[in-house]
């Protein structure tokens, strides 16, 4: 019984990890006050950035669902905000509800279809999805085809405002996976993740919670391309439904750790920091890029954070390991 | 509560379950018995729709369940557990268990599921992993969260499949405690099972699978006294001794057998004892010459019990004779010229001392020692996970041994490097005949011949081995996976033998194989022998390994149990009751 309710107990740490997160909060929120124009950028990249790899993570690594075809999500809550607000003349943030719902919509119509295809096949056939909007956009005269459109001048909000809006965005992205993580719906998902077959022996509907977890990431994708179009105030398909959008997601959670919460806010950082450093050497980024990857899928597949974790875990363990051998032998003793 | 009506499923062209009908009544524990294929874990499969059924229906608590999916099934309160383990491997042990309380049960609360977790695994012995990984437990710990997995899903009914399978003695002792505390707590079940005492003990009632089809139900007592029952575990002799009330004498079933035998359409079953009763009056066996070299009533006492051969020359004569052309083709009729042919030494060729051996977190065997004589065939029985295979991955090096040692011509094999070991003259045709299916048959038995001793003499042994099996060279230029099974083991065997080992070791040749192929294959395994070939045999099917080999071991457990001469074991009380039960 005491065993149970050393359980049951909350986090001790938690607070700590609560006092932490605001204090980093605070101080990204005096960032366009205290910072110059080009941390503003940095940061606001960086909120996207979280925002995309937290959708991607809870595919990845909370369902086992490896998908590259984020974009597709990206750019349809991107361009349907953008021609609601051209069209209709709407006001933005109408129109970017408008947009991930556009998004969500999608996502549902293409449930059905896609989640007969596993593995390998399941991220194919999301690539080849969002690679085929592409085509179809670049293509498509009334929005703009390949030059893409302008979204209205005189109703876009400061650089400021949005950057307010994408933190939101990442902070919602990640209360939004603590929650997940903390309901049944978590449970569901690592159990397929872990094991589909025994899942569905469990009584979980596969589809149906698949379904949740990939709704939940075409919504998040989606408010992030609603905000990036705003953003850009311009949008046109090769870049907004680039694969780009994916990769850097999956970059960022690999680095950070797939299937960690943490992990892509740390890998956002890594990443984002990165980029900025070496923008002057395109070509090098890349390949430190690349170098970068293999390493950490190499020496710590779980990710920087999980290393971190396993550390952590090395450390504490050997303590309580030896207090467990010690209660053993007290026991013994009696 | 659970009633299936002529549930039937094909596989392709196999019926893996046809026309079964059985109930289970609440608070009931029916055991599931049936040899290895016998179509029994595929019904638990069907039971918890995981495929569709062909034919048939089944109801849970008087509502259809067939064509209900797997999750809407186990949120019903059927609860199963898998042969081999199915954990959430990234989880926790505890986070493995709430899943099915929250899913199953239907509730949000984690805290609520998380008490009863712990609960769950209180009673399994299981609270200490209780905040581990489940993807780092052992196998014997997995074992447990499998049962742990299930019964936190809180069912009324729990669908078991081989939990015991692979605990060691102490171990199925805390299981049948559990599993018995379930009972009297009304919990149903259904339970498949290899470990007979647990099942007898635990069942109510008991129904037997043969080739998917239902044979016998009732009590233990009453399915074991099943003429077909035992017909399924140990072949038809037994059944017709089981019949008959008598043992069945050579000439007794010689004389029934051209008739009832031909029918059969595999004759040399009903022959076998027989035959092998004659063969062992025929010549001083290998083992009868090397433990007692001396002993001459050795004949004598084979001679009673095969009253047809008293003079050891003529006795393989008389047996053909008796039985017609047939028999010619059987194995016990080739044994007794097998026997007589090599030359036997005393020194044993393979030495097996004390050797305990295993897996990561998993002893496999234990204080195990046997001995294997030049020229003669051992025999290797035990059920599924009594430690076979690892005794004879054991002795091959496949896996590191913790304890004893294990000798080969003198040889400590521990000073051997394990790709040495075909040079020495140890070969094995392993378990799951691993041909390599995108080479030509012709290639894969070329590849056989590896070492440089054998290079050099490969056509020849090329014609030999087709001359075992004719088929390899019609289907030499065939690919390997367009081979039926039982022309894969050929294939397998074939293999083997193109390394001219002088030691061959084959595990689980007959596995799931029609009785047909398998006669065809025993014969080309007591001729492999008489050309001078040691050989260990590995089995499930008893009778026919028994049939075929001088001498065997039978492990338990990863123990060996017993042993002894081919009819000692026949003869042996204790173990007729342990494996044919009757």
């Amino acid at each position: 019984m005491a065993k149970n309710l050393r359980q049951l107990k909350p986090d001790k740490t938690a607070f700590g990890k609560l006092a932490g997160l605001l204090v980093l909060a605070a101080i990204l929120l005096l960032i366009p006050v205290v910072g110059d124009s080009y941390a503003e950028l940095f940061f606001y990249l960086l909120f996207i950035n979280v925002a995309l790899a937290q959708a991607w993570n809870l595919l990845a690594g909370y369902t086992g669902l490896i998908s590259l075809g984020q974009a597709a999500f990206f750019g349809i809550g991107a361009y349907t905000t953008a021609l609601v607000m051209i069209w209709l003349k709407w006001p933005f943030f109408a129109a970017l509800i408008l947009g991930a719902a556009a998004s969500v919509l999608f996502a549902l119509i293409v449930s059905k279809p896609i989640f007969r295809l596993r593995g390998i096949y399941f991220t194919i056939g999301t690539m080849v999805l969002a690679e085929a909007l592409r085509i179809w956009m670049i293509n498509w005269e009334k929005t703009g085809g390949a030059q893409g459109v302008n979204l209205p001048l005189e109703t876009a909000l400061p650089y400021t405002t949005i950057y307010y809006i994408a933190f939101v965005l990442a902070a919602a992205s990640i209360i939004i996976m603590v929650v997940i993580l903390r309901s049944k719906l978590g449970m569901g998902l690592r159990a397929i993740r872990d094991n589909e077959r025994s899942a569905r022996n469990s009584g979980v509907n596969i589809y149906r919670t698949k379904l949740k977890a990939f709704l939940i990431s075409a919504l998040i994708t989606g408010l992030a391309g609603g905000i990036h179009a705003e953003y850009s105030g311009t949008i046109e398909p090769y870049s907004i439904f680039s694969i780009n959008w994916t990769l850097t997601a999956l970059v960022i959670v690999i680095v950070g750790g797939m299937g960690t919460l943490t992990g892509p806010i740390l890998g956002a950082f890594i990443v984002g920091l990165l980029g900025e450093l070496l923008i002057h050497y395109p070509t090098i980024h890349l390949i430190i890029m690349g170098v970068i990857l293999i390493a950490v899928i190499r020496f710590f597949p779980g990710g920087l954070w999980g290393a971190v974790l396993a550390l952590y875990r090395l450390l504490t363990e050997g303590r309580s390991a030896r207090k467990i051998a010690g209660k053993q032998s007290g026991a013994e003793a009696k | 509560m659970l009633r299936l009506e002529n549930v039937s499923k094909n596989f392709g062209a196999v019926a893996a379950i046809s026309n079964v009908s059985f109930a289970v009544q609440k608070g009931e524990v029916l055991g599931i018995m049936g040899p290895n294929g016998a179509g029994k874990t595929t019904l638990f499969n069907l039971i918890m729709g995981e495929f569709p059924l062909d034919r048939g229906t089944i109801h849970f608590e008087d509502k259809p369940i067939h064509g209900l999916s797997s999750h809407e099934i186990a949120a019903m309160g059927l609860g199963r557990t898998y042969q081999i383990p199915q954990p959430y491997r990234g989880m926790t042990v505890v986070e493995n268990l709430m899943v099915g309380d929250m899913f199953g049960g239907r509730h949000a609360s984690l805290s609520r599921a998380r008490r009863r977790a712990y609960e769950i695994l209180d009673r399994v012995g299981l609270a200490d992993s209780a905040e581990k990984i489940a993807g780092s437990l052992g196998l014997l710990d997995l074992k447990r969260l499998e049962l742990a997995k299930a019964l936190a899903m809180n069912p009324r009914l729990l669908l078991l499949d081989e939990i015991a399978g692979g605990l060691v003695e102490n171990e199925i002792v805390v299981l049948r405690d559990i599993l018995e505390d379930l009972k009297k707590e009304g919990v149903t079940m259904l339970v498949i099972e290899h470990v007979m005492g647990i099942l007898f003990d635990l069942s109510d009632r008991i129904v037997v699978l043969n080739f998917g089809q239902l044979i016998a139900q009732g009590t233990a007592k009453e399915v074991m006294e099943e003429p077909q029952v035992i017909e399924a575990y140990l072949g038809t002799a037994h059944a017709q001794e089981g019949r008959d009330g008598r043992p069945a004498t050579g000439p007794s079933v010689a004389a029934a057998m051209p008739a009832g035998g031909a029918a059969r359409g595999a004759p040399s079953i009903d022959a076998g004892p027989a035959a092998a009763a004659s063969a062992e009056a025929a010549a001083p066996t290998g083992f009868a010459a090397t433990a007692a070299p001396a002993e001459s009533a050795e004949p004598a006492v084979a001679g009673a019990f095969a009253p047809a051969g008293s003079a050891a020359p003529s006795a393989p004569a008389e047996t053909a004779s008796a039985a017609g052309a047939d028999t010619a083709a059987s194995p016990g009729t080739a044994r007794a010229a097998a026997s007589a042919a090599p030359a036997v030494s005393v020194q044993p060729l393979l030495e097996v001392v004390s050797v305990t051996a295993g897996y990561d977190k998993f002893i496999a065997l234990f204080d195990v020692s046997l001995e294997i004589y030049e020229g003669e065939i051992t025999g290797l029985i035990g059920v599924n996970g009594a430690g076979k295979t690892s005794l004879i991955r054991a002795i091959t090096k496949g896996i590191p041994l913790m304890g004893g040692t294990v000798r080969y011509k003198g040889i400590d094999l521990a000073t051997v490097e394990a790709h040495k070991l075909a040079e020495l003259g140890i070969s094995q045709s392993i378990e799951g005949r691993k041909i390599f299916p995108e080479l030509t048959v012709l290639e894969n038995l070329e590849l056989g011949a590896y070492n440089k001793r054998a290079r050099q003499r490969r056509k020849q042994t090329l014609r030999e081995v087709f001359d075992l099996f004719p088929i390899l060279e019609e289907k030499k230029n065939q690919l390997g996976t367009l081979l039926s099974g039982g022309q894969q083991q050929m294939l397998a065997i074939g293999r083997a033998l193109m390394s001219l080992p002088d030691f061959l070791i084959l595990d689980e040749v007959s596995l799931g194989l029609a009785p047909v192929v398998i006669d065809q294959l025993y014969k080309a395994i007591v001729e492999i022998n008489r050309r001078g070939t040691t050989i260990l045999l590995v089995e499930q099917s008893i009778q026919r390994c028994l049939d075929t080999v001088h001498r065997a071991y039978v492990m338990e457990h990863g123990r060996i149990v017993l042993s002894g001469t081919a009819e000692e074991l026949k003869n042996n009380e204790e173990f007729k009751k342990a494996y044919f039960g009757v």
